[in-house]
């Protein structure tokens, strides 16, 4: 043992000649009766309620940040989105015609599958349009157009049935 | 801490709501949690306002303190709060810690008791309160490196160099009381 233990050794057997108070007896009753007024006085917490109003805090806090980009998104394109003409870009949707994915068949009948589901069904719209022109000739015909307007003052606005229809 | 209680016991009466937990709290850490917050806060009388605050934080949250996986560090660890904001809370106000407040006593029959006390408590007030309060619970609450490490939260390598710095520090300021 080095003179610095030695030292060290004596330092304690000081520092025990000394000792701390325990707390009295005063204090003790002081602080048990606080403490069991706290006691009292505090509701007994739920055991789900504490995770439960984390749930809603966090819930209630993504979709406020979910409401502040989407309208902070739309403040800051609608600039560049009203009365522009907008351009579709329209991708191919059928398999064969999708060489530039570089995976495998499944791969790319789901990309074509999700590029045929945005796609406007052009066959529908066209029987849906001549649906309406269907329609619209045999409530001509049947009379119910003013009788008395000239074929010659029939409003531009409404075609001409016997005209080529540009979608059949 | 006290091991007048089985481990169990006192978890079992916070989780039953039992008020009688109060007084199982008390018996197995006032004389620490009192020891820890006297050479903290150097001052008597601030220990023990603090120790009551400690106290009724401990009985509102009781529902926590039941699942607790470390009782004991979940209590000095509100301890170590409740200190850490009243000293905060003094340098704010700029209230110093009363300069006559015995912390500590030396037993009668030492001689010139009052003095050594005085130089005791000056020494450890000059050390830093890492080193100090690791000073205090191995030399007077008797505990072991490992038992003082599971309390503070910390490696028990680092509470054992603590107590080393600390050591040599009180060497250099009581050496002459020594020689």
């Amino acid at each position: 043992m080095n003179e610095k233990d030695i030292e060290s050794k004596q330092i304690e057997e000081l520092l025990r000649k000394a000792h701390l108070p325990g707390p009295s007896p005063q204090l003790h009753e002081r602080i048990t009766i606080a403490a069991k007024n706290a006691w009292n006085q505090t509701e007994t917490e739920l055991s789900w309620l504490v995770p439960f109003g984390r749930l809603v805090a966090s819930a209630a806090a993504s979709i406020l940040i979910i409401w502040l980009a989407d309208y902070t998104s739309n403040c800051s394109l609608g600039q560049w989105s009203s009365g522009l003409a907008r351009t579709v870009n329209r991708q191919p949707a059928e398999i064969e015609a999708l060489p530039e994915i570089p995976y495998g068949p499944f791969v790319r009948s789901l990309v074509s599958d999700n590029r045929r589901s945005s796609m406007i069904d052009a066959s529908a719209l066209n029987n849906h349009v001549e649906s309406l022109w269907h329609i619209l000739d045999e409530t001509l015909q049947n009379g119910l157009a003013e009788p008395s307007a000239p074929a010659g003052d029939r409003s531009l606005l409404i075609p001409n049935p016997s005209s080529d229809n540009p979608y059949s | 801490m006290d091991k007048k209680l089985p481990d169990n016991t006192l978890p079992a009466a916070l989780a039953r709501n039992d008020p009688a937990a109060v007084e199982m709290l008390w018996e197995r850490y006032a004389d620490d949690l009192f020891a820890y917050l006297l050479v903290v806060l150097c001052s008597r009388h601030d220990a023990e306002d603090v120790l009551q605050t400690v106290f009724v934080k401990i009985a509102q949250k009781r529902n926590r303190l039941a699942k607790a996986r470390h009782l004991d560090a979940y209590v000095f660890r509100i301890a170590r709060n409740e200190a850490s904001r009243f000293i905060e809370h003094r340098k704010r106000k700029r209230t110093a810690q009363a300069v006559n407040d015995t912390w500590l006593t030396v037993t009668e029959e030492q001689p010139e008791p009052i003095d050594l006390a005085e130089h005791i408590q000056a020494a450890l007030a000059r050390l830093p309160e890492q080193q100090r309060e690791v000073v205090v619970m191995k030399i007077y609450r008797q505990k072991t490196f490992l038992e003082i490490s599971r309390l503070l939260g910390l490696s028990q390598n680092t509470v054992s160099s603590r107590y080393r710095y600390g050591i040599e520090k009180l060497r250099t300021l009581l050496g002459d009381l020594i020689s």
